[in-house]
């Protein structure tokens, strides 16, 4: 150390060589520890992103489709799914493939219930269109809705 | 203490403590950078999905609303509608408060799980001095989503041009009407004596006859005559059995003396008279024979050729509203009669959304 005080030295003791890589190493863990993180954050929030736009587009999608005058038909299919033909299928049920070639299950469900005691959709003289993804482990993770006028349904007929 | 000062045996230790205390004071706002990503992207997940549930009760309320007018006036009609017209039925002061107290009854739940929620209703009606009768009905829509909100509020508009729309119509037909017959010196052809016709005829431009017309075939060789344009008789129109005269304009008939059919006995075919604008007569006669089919309106004029009355359905005799679809078919007509349709000139079509049929009322976006 008296090579900083401008005197001469042979050259750092092995204890100290030993010491500074101990500590070295123990900071270069740390670091390559946070950067596996945030490599997984990015990932997760990347998926999140992923999820919404996947929801959106197979929303807009579905009330397109709709909108084309098949709302009928699909309404008296309990499964709705299969009437989207942009969705593909597998064994394990409908799916999309989000951009991390990671599989979503959506569920696309058209009704018109009631929404409380006295009043219902139907009464409203719309559709509700409800979009959820959900993971293998059938959790949602995203839904959308959207409201169907039966007054635009007859425009997109004509 | 000294001892170790001057000796700076591990002095190697502090080095490396100094550096990883700058290197640690360095990584905190790189993580904390790359955390606040993270919770951006939840952040924006969160309100895509709440102005998702905002806008699906924003469509909620206006179709739920649109529905509520409907009904409201499917009510009204049915309650006041004995003896009363929908203009009563459905001026601003008997329909605004009607209306507003049912929408305040309505109970208004946007998606089951009331995530989506409307608030803050407010109506705002015109004062009766204000031309265009409206109600403002103001609401705030939000959804919620992760215990994220998104709001915002619409004014609905409901406007009721009716009233003042039919006046404006009423009065500028008046005021064409006026035109027209101020025009009838200017007309392109113009006949000072009696003019007769023997065979058919076509007139490509306005035509007076200040004097009478008259068609003269005998009851074998039928006489058809077209106007293209507008056609005044000061006098007389003498026409005989199945003549026919179609007119694409108006036509004035500046005479006392009645449509008629034919002029000697004998005979019990008709005559047509086929106009597609307005009718203006002085005198309301019409031969039994005769069959007069108008599009538009039958307007009484005076002697100083100042329109009296626009002739409406009340008025019964020789007038016939109730003709069938169209002045095409000549056996719905009533022989005898002015058979017509009312219809009006100009295209009575209102721009915007027009959801309430028959009542005058429109509803509109104001802000969003």
């Amino acid at each position: 150390m008296k090579y900083f005080y401008g005197h001469k030295e042979r050259g750092a003791t092995l204890l100290e060589l030993l010491a500074a890589l101990i500590i070295i190493s123990f900071i270069v863990l740390t670091f390559s520890i946070f950067f596996t993180q945030s490599q997984l954050f990015t990932k997760n929030t990347e998926e999140k992103i992923d999820i919404v736009n996947l929801n959106q587009y197979i929303l807009y999608e579905a009330v397109d489709f709709l909108h084309e005058g098949n709302i009928e038909e699909v309404l008296q299919n309990e499964v709705h799914n299969s009437y989207f033909s942009f969705l593909e299928q597998s064994e394990t049920g409908y799916f999309i493939q989000g951009n991390n070639d990671q599989m979503y299950y959506p569920f696309i469900f058209v009704h018109r219930n009631e929404v409380q005691q006295e009043e219902s959709i139907q009464s409203l003289k719309a559709y509700h269109v409800t979009v959820s993804l959900r993971d293998e482990t059938n959790e949602t993770i995203s839904e959308l809705y959207e409201l169907i006028y039966e007054t635009d349904l007859k425009e997109g007929l004509n | 203490m000294r001892r170790y000062v001057s000796q700076e045996k591990g002095y190697a230790l502090l080095v490396v403590l100094l550096t990883i205390v700058i290197t640690s004071l360095l990584i905190v706002p790189l993580i904390s950078n790359a955390l606040s990503g993270a919770v951006q992207v939840e952040t924006t997940e969160e309100i895509v999905k709440a102005e998702n549930l905002r806008d699906y009760s924003q469509r909620y309320y206006r179709q739920l609303l649109t529905e509520e007018i409907t009904e409201t006036i499917k009510a009204l009609r049915e309650i006041e509608g004995n003896g009363k017209s929908d203009r009563e039925i459905f001026a601003p002061e008997n329909f605004i408060p009607y209306l507003t107290s049912d929408i305040i009854e309505l109970n208004i739940f946007p998606v089951e799980n009331q995530r989506g929620r409307i608030d803050n209703l407010t109506f705002t009606a015109s004062t009766p001095e204000e031309a265009l009768p409206y109600l403002d009905i103001e609401a705030e829509y939000t959804g919620i989503h992760e215990g994220r909100a998104k709001s915002k509020t619409e004014i609905l508009r409901l406007t009721f041009p009716g009233l003042a729309a039919e006046t404006e119509e009423l009065l500028s037909d008046i005021e064409k009407i006026k035109q027209f017959y101020e025009r009838k010196d200017e007309a392109a052809i113009q006949y000072s004596e009696k003019k007769t016709y023997q065979e058919h005829f076509n007139y490509l431009d306005t035509v007076l006859y200040q004097q009478s017309l008259e068609m003269s075939g005998h009851a074998q060789s039928d006489i058809q005559g077209f106007y293209e344009k507008d056609l005044y008789i000061e006098e007389e129109l003498d026409y005989s059995q199945n003549d026919k005269i179609y007119v694409k304009g108006n036509v004035y008939y500046g005479s006392d003396k009645q449509l008629k059919t034919f002029p000697g006995q004998g005979g019990n075919r008709e005559s047509y008279l086929i106009v597609e604008g307005d009718l203006l007569v002085r005198e309301l006669k019409v031969h039994n024979n005769s069959k007069v089919c108008v599009r538009r309106n039958v307007y009484y004029i005076d002697r100083n050729d100042q329109i009296e009355n626009l002739l409406t359905a009340e008025m019964v005799n020789p007038l016939n509203p109730s003709i069938g679809e169209s002045c095409d078919d000549p056996d719905t007509w009533e022989k005898g009669k002015i058979n017509f349709m009312g219809e009006t000139g100009q295209d009575t079509v209102v721009p915007g959304p027009q959801i309430t049929p028959g009542s005058g009322w429109q509803i509109s976006t104001v802000t969003e």
